[in-house]
């Protein structure tokens, strides 16, 4: 950690020095450089992420690079970190938007940084692909910005489906951190587990990064007897919640988004988490054309298992990789690919997007076993 | 559901009380609202951690490790980052406290890293329940070690040499010193035993969820300064008190009023307790001389 935050203040001066001095250069028809941007939470709570994010971005350029780069130009990666938090991430967007260098930006993972940075991007018309989940990212004002992630919405409603229908479930408890995220995740769930038939016992919330005691939560739930938890948050607090569920005798199925799909789930959570049911948009044993040569490219470059939105990112990248050498290196052609592209081979599943920018993928149920993440048994 | 909810918030409140404790010792000896406490706090819970986690020390020893560690940290900034502006106004001494916390929080941040890290298990929580109360291991053992800290405290600070040393300096310290106790000595000794009582509260809370992480100080800082006026900032029974009200009152607030005010709670009570009764429930108003 030490050397990454490193490595990132040395990334961040040399992307100052270069926005500097760099943007008379490229006045040719064939720049030598490409620069695409991403912005991510690099420290702070969700900083995990980030790091898994910018590591894939990097896995999927250097394979472009090593293959001679797109026209003979190799392709360069500005990093930004926004700290996952909201107030933070415009001054990351301002500073790609002002950098003509930027033909895209793939980013910003916490749906609140991705919705304050949004209109900056579309001012400046930098396409974005982003993988933060809340539905008012694409509700049509900023066509610039494309989903490669389901919306929360389309994750509750699959979700409640499948607590419904495949694991018989009628009375849950919602336990949600108090922001977009998990404030849409309880409404739309709650929505769609009501008009199934179910019923929504208690709802309560917590707030990200300051909660770490959530025992009165849990005993006012258990009081309400439900038959199922759905935790609509992220690693770190689910983790505890899970903990201190068991240790306050809450012993009911757990259900998480894909916003705990993640190793330090389980280094935090321990047995407690064991059996716990997330959404997921990928696992290595889910196989796609691709899949197992990312995932084994992935492992060798740096040791470690790619998650969810390793492998999303490095989706989004490749998909921009792809428009640059089809469509040239403007914001413009890789916008309009990205408007025309069907069925793109991603490792997490084929990509479209709608007319919304929406992507459009089915889901999968990850469980933990054996402390180990792997695809459950029931899926939808 | 109320007895559990009782016992939930007597957890959490004796977690406040230790914290506090600290916070308003220091406050008493040279009237110094440190804000750096919650940092110490969290520097005690990650001494211990890498002690443990590191050094492979038993769980005892990495306890008293993270203790003496945190009392080191305190001894450092009493000695580098207050006492250079000892006698300059308050004002000063306080907005060094703030500058402290922040160089504190990003020093933890560049040495252990800014994610969350999970503590051990290391005690094997057993659930115990009786007459509807609900308590764990480890909240046992929260309040247990609350408990014996704060008697060895009240032993130090009433029967000894030293601690009377220490109430003399908290009366005036220019008279003390006339009086010939080294004052500076007091100070400095102060700031180690509120520090070290800071971080077991720090270890405790790292032990008790299982996580420690460069911002935790900040939030339960804060907690304990408003434990501390409560009770009557200065006064160390009012500290404890302090702590258990706000412990309950989160736990039954976030309980019966909704889950998302708890925090907001804590600050009603101060608001309400300075309203009311401006020097805290065990506070002796004293008047400015003018």
């Amino acid at each position: 950690m030490k050397k990454l935050s490193y490595l990132l203040i040395l990334l961040l001066i040399l992307s100052l020095v270069a926005g500097c001095g760099g943007s008379g250069g490229q006045s040719g028809d064939k720049p030598s450089e490409i620069y695409l941007a991403s912005a991510n939470p690099m420290t702070g709570d969700s900083a995990q992420f980030g790091d898994m994010k910018v590591k894939a971005i990097q896995l999927a350029l250097d394979e472009v690079n090593a293959a001679g780069g797109i026209n003979g130009a190799q392709v360069k990666l500005l990093v930004g970190d926004d700290t996952g938090n909201p107030k933070e991430a415009p001054n990351v967007a301002q500073k790609f938007a002002a950098d003509d260098r930027v033909l895209a930006v793939i980013g910003h993972w916490n749906s609140s940084c991705t919705l304050a940075a949004r209109g900056i991007y579309e001012a400046a018309g930098i396409p974005v692909i982003t993988d933060s989940v809340n539905k008012a990212i694409t509700d049509g004002s900023t066509p610039h910005v494309y989903r490669i992630s389901l919306t929360d919405t389309a994750q509750a409603q699959h979700l409640a489906k499948y607590a419904y229908e495949k694991m018989g479930k009628r009375r849950v408890a919602i336990l949600y951190t108090a922001n977009d995220f998990g404030n849409g995740l309880m409404n739309d769930f709650s929505k769609a587990f009501n008009e199934l038939g179910g019923k929504v016992v208690a709802t309560e919330t917590y707030f990200e990064g300051q909660s770490k005691d959530f025992s009165p939560q849990i005993t006012k739930i258990k009081a309400k007897n439900p038959d199922l938890l759905f935790i609509a948050g992220y690693y770190v607090e689910t983790a505890l919640i899970a903990q201190q569920s068991r240790s306050l005798g809450l012993n009911v199925p757990m259900l998480g988004t894909e916003g705990i799909s993640s190793e330090e789930l389980i280094k935090l959570g321990g047995q407690a988490v064991e059996g716990i049911l997330f959404t997921g948009f990928f696992h290595p044993e889910v196989k796609f054309p691709g899949t197992e040569e990312f995932v084994k490219a992935f492992k060798e470059k740096y040791n470690k298992e790619p998650d969810t939105y390793a492998a999303l990112a490095y989706d989004s990248a490749k998909l921009i990789l792809e428009a640059i050498s089809k469509n040239g290196a403007t914001r413009e052609g890789i916008k309009k690919y990205l408007d025309e592209v069907k069925d793109f081979p991603g490792v997490a599943g084929p990509i479209s997007f709608d007319d919304k920018n929406d992507v459009t993928r089915g889901i999968i149920i990850l469980t933990v076993k054996n402390g180990k993440i792997v695809p459950a048994e029931v899926q939808p | 559901m109320f007895m559990e909810q009782v016992s939930n918030g007597l957890a959490l409140g004796s977690i406040y009380a230790l914290t506090a404790i600290g916070f308003t010792m220091v406050y008493g000896i040279i009237s110094l609202i440190n804000f750096a406490h919650g940092d110490i706090y969290m520097m005690g819970a990650f001494f211990a951690l890498t002690g443990f986690a590191v050094f492979k020390l038993p769980l005892f020893i990495a306890f008293l490790f993270g203790m003496a560690g945190a009392a080191l940290v305190g001894l450092m900034l009493a000695r580098f980052a207050y006492r250079p502006v000892f006698n300059a106004p308050r004002i000063n001494l306080f907005l060094c406290a703030i500058g402290a916390a922040i160089f504190l929080e990003n020093f933890a941040m560049l040495v252990w890293g800014p994610e969350t890290q999970s503590f051990p298990q290391v005690i094997n929580n057993q659930v115990y329940r009786a007459f509807g109360f609900t308590l764990s291991t480890l909240q046992l053992i929260i309040l247990g070690t609350g408990i014996v800290l704060m008697a060895v405290l009240t032993y130090i600070v009433q029967y000894t040499k030293l601690g009377r040393a220490m109430r003399c300096t908290a009366q005036d310290m220019n008279a003390a010193k006339l009086m010939g106790i080294n004052t500076n000595r007091i100070v400095y000794f102060t700031f180690a035993l509120g520090s070290a009582l800071g971080a077991a509260a720090g270890i405790l809370v790292g032990m008790y969820y299982k996580a420690v992480f460069p911002m935790m100080g900040f939030v339960p800082g804060l907690k304990a300064f408003v434990a501390a006026v409560i009770g009557g900032i200065g006064s160390i029974p009012g500290a404890m008190l302090g702590g258990i009200i706000m412990g309950l009152a989160e736990s039954l607030g976030a309980a019966y009023i909704s889950s998302g005010y708890r925090d907001a709670i804590a600050f009603i009570i101060l608001i309400f307790i300075l309203l009311v009764k401006p020097a805290g429930l065990f506070g002796k108003s004293v008047r400015e001389k003018v």
